[in-house]
């Protein structure tokens, strides 16, 4: 290797650092910061040529996926800056772009990422010796630092393309008589798509578009036709049809389709088109969970998902044959700071399980995302890295068997890893809530009521789709909340059947996704339950983010149901005999 | 492959056994392009002529045709042909007519022999015309080698009983014993519900003419009871049936029903009981007594005892029947009995059952009361049925004002129920639709949800579209799922309009899922009793889909109705009228000749060992170990199998037609070959050929890399084949017969695993690949199975390096002494002294007395 090398997490190298021009992308607000800068212009004031300037109305719009995207692709450093506090041109959204520079910042460290690449300044109008001044530190800075690791590697052009891609609430009415021919590749991926997920089959029941949560609330999204489009051949309609961004990869069709049509699969495959296609669509939240996976996929970086096991007392034992997998969604809590619910608590709680049971798991500290979301999102080349990077640290740790206690992470780890990368995972795979309903079998361990479980009422439990559909596990996690005496109540949905949250791989959280995750509240109410459990910490908060956004006003109902995470009610309620 | 390497000599066993020089014809069929498409069948004729003893080979469009058959005969007077080759289709289907050419021509018909380049070559190489044309070769050459040594034959004739058996009685089971008991042949008809009448008896009206089901089907019923030619062993079982073509012994068991044939079904008993029990004629709609008639047209027309329900036999804990009847009819002590019955031929009309619906989940059948069956919907209409014809929702009891069918259940379907359509369950629904409108004018709204009507037979599309003049809406779509409103028990449906593309919700007061039909539950157990094989979707397999349809693969065995597959009465009544007659020819004949292939017996060679005596699978052979007397084959009971002759470790006893040196010479023939690939492969005739067959018919491709051998059973592939392919330089071999349960022969596949096993075992020690030798069960209905074999066993062949075969011969060289030496051993001591001679005139003493 020649040139620049350096560890952002490590020793910085900087082998012949005269070579290296720094390439920074700096965001400014259009009235302070931009004509800041045009003062330094105007003033002729000198600093160096590595900024690239993208203006912004108010630094308010900024948002941690521009800044983390910005790195993705390649830039050495990200400089945002807006009028300083108090003289925002739109009263406080500067607090909101400084909000989105601390998650940035906080995102790309546990991505592995040197926080000292983002770098927030408040400069205004007439202070164009402070923007000079600033361009000339940071600069020096990120020469100090040398280049994004990231930017050694091509960057993916799908990635590219999707960054100026449409954007899911400007999504179009799609006139389909327009839609171009599909390249060559575009082809090859539909024929795939087709042989692989026998879209041959269909013989038009139309059971999957009766079952689908999505059409029944979104109709432009219908998934018998984009079968029979591609039978028909209209490659180019199905490359350009954005509704495919909508489907929730829930498997409620796979389950309905009595020819196995795995049309979850078909779907997905689509994407992998449209993006080809240059067609993709940015996920929800700028796209920034799927960044961020992107960002912790690249060898380079060494992302640490630990922070969850620091707390709560948690053992630990680097020799056992049982490692943990948190699948740790540490992103969540930075992302959608407004909804109250601590995602550490799942894994910590799982961990705490385990401890009750005897078992001291390693802790699989070189962990990165599962890259759950990025394969239903289609990418599969950032998925393909993560799991062989995961697969690979998960034997090197030396245990036999991995616990999970996320669904999505336990379906990409068992069923999605050993398809990708072509060979078995090597590990036993078992879920914590098998561990649990072993243990009570052997009578080790009980459920007990908590004091002011007492009078709560019923519960619900919702059948999350990974936990269900993919993983099949639908009596255990309702054996153990019956053990503690708890009345069980059941949805009109549930097991098999059971709609989904509303959001699938982060891809959209629209009106139709809000829709459904109400209706699914409306669903645990009428059946009388006031509180909710669930498998997934996916759902967990989505049920609660519905809560404290929309469900309030429309049903005032909803909001009565009190949403808790199965690993955090069973450690709660686990006494050992 | 030169002979030397062999490890055995052709010597004198080598050369063609009969007097006469062999003079061989080859008659190469183009069979218009199926075969000259993919196989240069003008090479492989011309090839022909140089292979010795041939004297004439051409090739012709259609050998089959009678100007092609006439060629034949021509030939062999012209070239004096003793012995021909028909390189054409499967012996499987044209051996019997060739073999009436030659015979016609005066030669031997034993002395003919087919090479399959039809099935086993050009349709399963359409694209690869070099390999087909080398396999076709191949395949001619190894026919000769085989002609040349073939004998000829005398054939024996064994007796037909003229009893029929038939099993199941529904409307086929009863057509096909009402045509042979008219016939004037003896039947017996088992049937293991307490009365015959099938599916037909609960039908209320038939479709496409809306005949009254039993109104039709009563007469037919009791005049099977009162024929004077036949028996009904009704609430009965076959336990088990023995024997062969012509003789079968049949085991029955007849259940107990506790009540004696004096029963006039007064009824009188079922008014003292006070036991009830859901009715299962209608499908538990309506409840019985312990002590009942199954449904008032029964026949016989006599109760029964469920005593599942009685309160029990001991006349204290109850007896009020047996009170109550003055005819003394009841009779709580009767025990289950077994008769044995002779019969020549059998018959299986074991019908269909209905799909279950409770294995779709998302339609909550069983457990929302008003989504109910077609079944039980046609005994909701049915006048004599439980709610004397009103149809009401389970629910209330009071008609419903909206009904939704939903067609397909559980067919068409690869999870939760069959891939296949169940046939009738479209006309059924649109039968059923009318019956409603007859019943209760255009008032009721009915909507009928479906993929396609299939309206295919006579009168057919006429009903259906009476069915929508009268109002009937067809929509096309699947509902995704039914759910129950809450307090009123509507029934809620999702629904995607695929015509319109929209999805519909739609409440309904009734839902009737029009269920398919599925293979009978106990199909299996028939298909034991009778060595037959079933398709991949459980109904029994005919011998041949179109030329032999309602013929079952094993010999004196006839299918028809729906045992066959899912159809219509009508179609049923035709099949069951199409097998009594193929039954009748062979009891009206009173006698079948019987294939000159079994065992005979080398006395000079016999040690009287006794090991072909226990493996035979008919106990055929009579050996008498201590008194070192030779072993006899009773021809009448050997079958055929040529197990015997693979056993023996003397070449004492011999299977005629499919001798030692024949499949040898095939063997030697077949290893000669160029392809690299090479996978030699036995298959037995019924299971195995027969898939190679069917791949063939169902144009599946696969490498030209396999050189079949077909021996009757996979039992005759003796450790000597193996081996001496191997020894030949076969880079692979692959054995194939039917499956475990399935041979044609009782078990005797279960010597071919035996042998593999220990072949395996012996590869192990010796340091061969254990994978050059498979073992695979293939059964008629599996050409797929057959097609991924050779394809995976032709990659293993390509793996197989010179070096390794060269090893491989000397290890079987250094190892193994075959059959053939120890023979050439012993006839040389022989020629000294005779030790066997002082047995053998033992022997002669004893059959003499
Ligand atoms: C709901 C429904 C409606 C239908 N409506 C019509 C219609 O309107 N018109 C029409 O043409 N066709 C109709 N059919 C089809 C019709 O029922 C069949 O074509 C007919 O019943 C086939 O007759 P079968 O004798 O072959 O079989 P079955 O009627 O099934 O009779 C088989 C008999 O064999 C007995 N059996 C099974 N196994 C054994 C065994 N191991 N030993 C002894 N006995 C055994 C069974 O008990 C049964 O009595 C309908 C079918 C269904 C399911
Ligand atoms: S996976 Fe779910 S959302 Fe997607 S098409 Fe299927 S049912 Fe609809
Ligand atoms: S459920 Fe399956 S068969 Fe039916 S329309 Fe959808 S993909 Fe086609
Ligand atoms: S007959 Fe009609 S309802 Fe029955 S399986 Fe065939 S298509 Fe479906
Ligand atoms: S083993 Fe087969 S061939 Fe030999 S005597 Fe018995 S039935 Fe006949």
């Amino acid at each position: 290797m020649t040139g620049n090398t350096r560890n952002d997490a490590g020793e910085a190298i900087a082998e012949d650092g005269g070579d290296f021009k720094p390439l920074i992308v700096a965001f400014t607000c259009n009235w302070c910061s931009y004509a800041g800068a045009d003062f330094a212009g105007i003033s002729r004031m000198q600093y160096p040529a590595s900024i690239r300037v993208v203006r912004l109305m108010c630094s308010g719009r900024m948002h941690p996926g521009f800044i983390l995207g910005a790195l993705e692709m390649g830039a050495d450093g990200v400089m945002v800056s807006g009028c300083h506090p108090g003289d925002c041109h739109y009263t406080f959204g500067n607090k909101s772009g400084q909000e989105a520079v601390e998650t940035a910042i906080e995102m790309a460290e546990m991505a592995g990422l040197n926080g000292d690449r983002i770098h927030l300044q408040w400069v205004s109008a007439s202070e164009g010796a402070l923007f000079a001044r600033t361009v000339d530190e940071f600069t020096r800075t990120i020469n100090g630092l040398g280049p994004n690791p990231l930017g050694r590697e091509p960057v993916d052009p799908s990635v590219v393309e999707m960054a100026c891609s449409i954007h899911e609430d400007m999504t179009v009415a799609f006139e389909p008589s327009q839609a171009p021919e599909a390249t060559r590749e575009g082809l090859e991926v539909l024929r795939e798509a087709f042989d692989s997920t026998h879209a041959y089959r269909c013989i038009e029941c139309g059971k999957c578009t009766g079952i689908c949560p999505v059409n029944a609330r979104y109709p432009a999204f219908h998934p018998r036709k984009l079968v029979i489009k591609g039978m028909y051949g209209l490659d180019g309609e199905l490359a350009y049809d954005h509704t495919i961004w909508a489907c929730l990869e829930c498997g409620l069709c796979r389950e309905a389709c009595r020819v196995d049509v795995d049309l979850p699969e078909f779907v997905r495959r689509l994407r992998s088109l449209a993006r080809s296609e240059g067609q993709g669509e940015v996920g929800t939240h700028g796209g920034l969970i799927h960044t961020f996976d992107r960002l912790c996929s690249h060898s380079h970086n060494e992302p640490d998902l630990t922070s969850w096991s620091k707390e709560g007392r948690l053992r630990f034992d680097p020799r056992s044959d049982t490692v943990f997998v948190s699948g740790y969604a540490g992103a969540l809590e930075q992302i959608i700071p407004d909804v109250e619910y601590d995602t550490k608590a799942s894994p910590r709680d799982a961990v705490r399980i385990l401890n009750m049971l005897g078992v001291r798991p390693v802790l699989f500290e070189t962990e990165r995302p599962s890259g759950h979301d990025l394969y239903y999102t289609g990418d599969n080349n950032a998925f393909g890295r993560l799991a062989s990077m995961n697969a690979e640290a998960l034997r090197a740790t030396g245990a036999k068997r991995a616990v999970f206690v996320c669904p999505e992470t336990m379906h990409t780890y068992r069923d999605l890893y050993p398809v990708v990368t072509g060979e078995p995972l090597g590990l036993e795979c078992v879920h914590v809530i098998e561990l649990v309903t072993e243990a009570l079998a052997e009578e080790k361990v009980a459920l007990r009521m908590l004091p002011n479980d007492q009078g709560l009422g019923a519960i619900t439990y919702h059948d999350s789709c990974r936990m269900g559909r993919m993983l099949g596990l639908y009596d255990e996690p309702r054996q153990v909340i019956e053990e503690t005496g708890d009345e069980l109540v059941e949805m009109v949905h549930n097991r098999g059947y059971a709609d989904c949250c509303g959001v699938g791989a982060w891809q959209r959280c629209d009106p139709a996704s809000r829709q459904l995750r109400l209706a699914r509240l409306v669903e645990a109410h009428e059946a009388g339950a006031n509180r909710l459990v669930t498998p997934c910490s996916r759902c967990t908060f989505h049920f609660k983010c519905q809560q404290c956004h929309d469900g309030a006003e429309e049903t005032p109902s909803t909001e009565d149901v009190e949403i808790i995470d199965l690993a955090t009610y069973v450690a709660e309620r686990l006494v050992k005999l | 492959m030169t002979e030397e390497e062999n490890g055995t000599s052709e010597g004198e066993e080598g050369k063609a056994p009969t007097e006469e020089a062999p003079r061989i014809g080859v008659f190469v069929c183009d069979c218009g392009l199926n075969i000259a498409g993919s196989v240069d069948t003008q090479s492989v004729a011309d090839y022909a002529g140089t292979l010795p003893d041939v004297v004439w080979a051409g090739r012709q469009k259609y050998t089959c045709s009678d100007p092609g058959q006439m060629l034949i005969e021509d030939m062999i007077e012209e070239h004096d042909l003793n012995r021909v080759v028909v390189a054409s289709c499967s012996p499987r289907l044209h051996e019997p007519t060739f073999r009436g050419t030659v015979e016609r021509a005066g030669m031997n018909k034993y002395q003919f022999e087919m090479a399959n380049i039809r099935e086993h070559c050009s349709w399963i190489h359409l694209y690869d015309k070099e390999g087909g044309t080398d396999k076709a070769k191949d395949l001619v050459r190894m026919a000769v080698a085989k002609v040349r040594l073939l004998e000829p034959q005398e054939e024996t004739k064994v007796r037909v009983e003229t009893t029929a058996l038939v099993i199941g009685g529904g409307v086929a089971g009863i057509q096909a014993a009402l045509d042979l008991a008219d016939s004037g042949f003896k039947v017996h008809v088992v049937e293991k519900e307490p009365s015959i009448g099938g599916k037909m008896a609960q039908i209320d009206k038939t479709f496409p003419t809306m005949d009254c089901s039993i109104c039709i089907l009563a007469p037919k019923m009791s005049e099977a009871g009162n024929h004077p030619n036949i028996t009904l062993h009704t609430y009965s079982e076959v336990q088990s049936i023995d024997g062969y073509i012509g003789n079968f012994t049949a085991k029955i068991l007849h259940k107990a029903r506790y009540v004696t044939t004096d029963c006039t079904s007064c009824g009188d008993c079922a008014d003292a009981c006070e036991q009830l029990a859901p009715n299962e004629f209608d499908i538990g709609l309506a409840t019985r007594k312990a002590i009942y008639i199954p449904f008032a047209q029964a026949v016989p027309s006599q109760y029964i005892i469920d005593m599942n329900t009685c309160l029990g036999t001991e006349p204290i804990a109850c007896g009020k029947c047996k009170d109550a009847c003055e005819r003394e009819a009841v009779d709580l002590e009767m025990n289950d009995e077994v008769v044995e019955i002779d019969v020549g031929t059998v018959i299986v009309a074991t019908g269909v059952d209905v799909y279950d619906a409770t294995a779709i989940p998302e339609y909550h059948y069983g457990e929302y009361p008003d989504v109910i069956t077609t079944m039980e919907f046609e005994r909701l209409v049915n006048a004599g049925g439980p709610t004397s014809g009103h149809l009401v929702r389970p629910s209330n009891m009071k008609t419903p004002k909206t009904v939704a069918f939903i067609q397909c259940v559980g067919s068409r379907s690869l999870k939760n129920g069959h891939p296949y359509c169940s046939n009738v369950c479209c006309m059924n629904t649109i039968k059923d639709s009318l019956l409603i409108r007859e019943h209760y004018g255009r008032d009721l709204k009915i909507d009928v949800y479906y993929m396609d009507i299939r309206a295919f037979g006579k009168g057919f599309e006429d009903l259906y579209n009476r069915s929508k003049a009268e109002g009937v809406r067809f929509i096309r779509g699947i509902p995704a799922s039914i759910t129950e409103v809450p307090d009123n028990h509507d029934l809620r449906i999702v629904v995607e309009d695929t015509s319109l593309g929209r999805v519909l919700t739609r409440d309904y007061e009734m839902v009737v899922l029009s269920v398919g039909m599925e293979a009978a539950h106990d199909a299996e157990k028939v298909q034991h009793l009778l060595t037959l094989s079933r398709t991949s979707d459980g109904f029994f397999l005919e011998a041949h889909p179109k030329l032999k349809p309602v013929d079952a693969p094993t010999q004196g065995v006839f299918l028809c109705g729906c045992a066959e597959g899912p159809k219509d009465i009508k179609d049923s009544v035709t099949q069951a009228s199409a097998a009594a007659a193929r039954a009748g020819i062979l009891m009206g004949a009173g006698e079948v000749t019987v294939e000159a292939i079994t065992a005979v017996v080398d006395e000079d060679l016999c040690t009287s060992c006794g090991l072909c005596a226990k493996v035979c699978p008919y106990h055929a052979i009579e050996v008498d170990t201590k008194a070192k007397t030779p072993a006899h084959v009773i021809e009448a009971a050997c079958a055929g199998c040529g197990t015997c002759a693979a056993e023996c470790a003397f070449g004492a006893i011999h299977q005629r037609h499919f001798t030692d040196q024949q499949i040898e010479g095939q063997i030697d023939q077949a290893t000669a070959s160029k392809a690299e690939d090479l996978v030699l492969t036995f298959a037995c005739n019924w299971c195995s050929y027969a898939g190679a067959d069917f791949a063939g018919v169902s144009r599946m491709q696969m490498p030209p890399a396999a050189r079949v051998i077909r021996t009757m059973c996979s039992g005759r592939i003796s450790v000597d084949f193996v081996l001496r392919a191997f020894a030949n330089g076969a880079p692979t071999v692959l054995v194939s017969g039917c499956h475990l349960t399935d041979c044609h022969y009782i078990n005797a596949n279960q010597q071919t695993l035996k042998r593999v096993e220990k072949l395996w075992k012996r590869f192990d020690k010796w340091g061969i690949r254990k994978e050059r030798l498979a073992l695979a069960w293939v059964s008629a209905a599996e050409g797929a199975k057959f097609q991924e074999t050779i394809t995976k066993m032709s990659e293993i062949a390509k793996t197989v390096t010179a070096k390794e075969i060269k090893e491989t011969k000397d290890i079987i060289a250094r190892n193994y002494k075959f059959k053939a030496e120890k023979m050439a051993r012993a006839r040389a001591k022989k020629a000294g002294a005779d030790p066997g001679a002082a047995n053998k005139a033992k022997a002669k003493a004893k059959n003499g007395t």
